[in-house]
C-alpha cells in the first residue's frame, strides 16, 4: 500500500508502515513529536547544541526499538520515556566528564551555552524559567518538565519516569519550593 | 503573560490536571521549544548512514574519559609498586627512603649541594 501523505494517519498506522520499511511514515512521526521531544530535552538540558543531538538520538533509538513497541501505551508516552532516559543519561555523563576537568558543574556550563545562543533575549520569561530549571536537581527537573511543561497528570508522569506516584508528588513539591526560592527575585 | 503569572503557574501547588486548560496552554505556549529546520532530514540521514547512537562528539569525549581513567589507574599502580619495592628492599618506610636518599648522611648532602 502506497500512502503519499501520512498527515491524517493515526500513530498505529505510522508505526506499522515504518516497520514495513516506509521512511516517510517515520518522517511523519518525527514531525509530529519533535516539539514534544524538544520541550523535554531542552527543558531539562537547556537550549544548547547538545540538545539537538539528543533530540536526534531519541528518534534514532525510537526507530531501532519500534519492533518492541506493542501499542499498550501511547506512542507519545513511549517516546517521552526514551527522551527522559537519554536526557538523564546525558546529564549524568556530562556531570562525570566535566567534574574530571573543571570545578564547574555541567549545569553551569549549560548556562553559558544558553547565554551564547540566539536564545538569549528571545523570550525573557522562557529564559528565566529555563535558567531556574537548570539550577534544580535533574531528578526534580524531569518531574517539573513532565508535570508542568508537558502537562501530564501525576499518574502519567509516574508512568513515564517509572516512579511511584507518591515520589512524583513529593519531588514536585520540593522542586516547586526550590523554583519559588530561585524565581522570587526575578519578578 | 507577565513574569509573575508564569512563575505562579510553575510554582503553584500540585493539583491534578494542572488547573485550567488555559493555564496549561499558557505554560506550553511560553515554554515551547523546537529543533532546527530540517530536523527530520537529519534524523533520517543518521539512520540511513548507520552512525551509532552515540555520535562523534561523544566518541571524542568518551575516549578522553577512558584515557583519563587509564592514566590515573596506571599512575596509582606505579605508586603502589614503588612503595612495595621500597618496603621489600629497606624493610621500613621513611620520607628519605621515598626520596631515594635513605642511605646518604646529611654531610654528604651538604657536600653534594655545595661542591666542597
Amino acid at each position: 500500500m502506497v500512502i503519499s501523505s501520512y498527515r491524517e494517519s493515526g500513530d498505529d498506522i505510522l508505526v506499522k508502515a515504518t516497520l514495513e520499511g516506509d521512511q516517510n511514515a517515520f518522517r511523519e512521526i518525527v514531525s509530529r513529536y519533535r516539539k514534544m521531544v524538544a520541550r523535554t530535552v531542552k527543558g531539562m538540558l537547556g537550549d544548547t547544541v547538545y540538545s539537538e543531538d539528543i533530540g536526534q538520538e531519541v528518534f534514532i533509538k525510537l526507530y531501532h526499538s519500534l519492533q518492541e513497541f506493542r501499542g499498550e501505551a501511547k506512542l507519545s508516552t513511549y517516546i517521552q520515556k526514551i527522551a527522559v532516559n537519554l536526557t538523564l543519561n546525558e546529564i549524568k555523563r556530562r556531570k562525570r566528564f566535566f567534574s574530571m576537568f573543571t570545578h564547574k558543574g555541567s549545569d553551569e556550563l549549560y548556562e553559558y551555552d544558553v547565554a551564547d545562543d540566539d536564545y538569549a533575549g528571545k523570550n525573557d520569561v522562557r529564559e528565566l524559567v529555563s535558567k531556574a530549571l537548570m539550577q534544580i536537581d535533574p531528578k526534580f527537573r524531569s518531574i517539573v518538565v513532565m508535570r508542568m511543561l508537558q502537562g501530564y497528570s501525576t499518574k502519567e508522569t509516574s508512568e513515564i519516569l517509572s516512579l511511584p506516584v507518591g515520589t512524583v508528588l513529593s519531588r514536585l513539591s520540593r522542586a516547586q519550593e526550590q523554583l519559588r526560592e530561585i524565581l522570587k527575585n526575578q519578578k | 503573560m507577565k513574569n509573575p503569572d508564569i512563575f505562579r503557574l510553575i510554582t503553584s501547588p500540585p493539583v491534578e490536571k494542572q488547573g485550567s486548560g488555559e493555564d496549561e496552554a499558557n505554560i506550553k505556549d511560553i515554554m515551547s521549544f523546537d529543533f532546527s529546520e530540517g530536523f527530520e532530514d537529519k534524523v533520517l540521514a543518521r539512520i540511513n548512514s548507520g552512525i551509532e547512537v552515540y555520535g562523534r562528539t561523544y566518541a571524542i569525549e568518551k575516549s578522553f574519559s577512558l584515557a583519563f581513567y587509564r592514566i590515573a589507574f596506571t599512575a596509582a599502580a606505579a605508586v603502589v609498586i614503588l612503595l612495595l619495592s621500597i618496603y621489600l628492599k629497606e624493610g621500613s618506610f621513611s620520607f628519605d627512603l621515598l626520596l631515594g636518599i635513605g642511605d646518604i648522611d646529611s654531610e654528604s648532602i651538604v657536600c653534594l649541594l655545595t661542591g666542597n
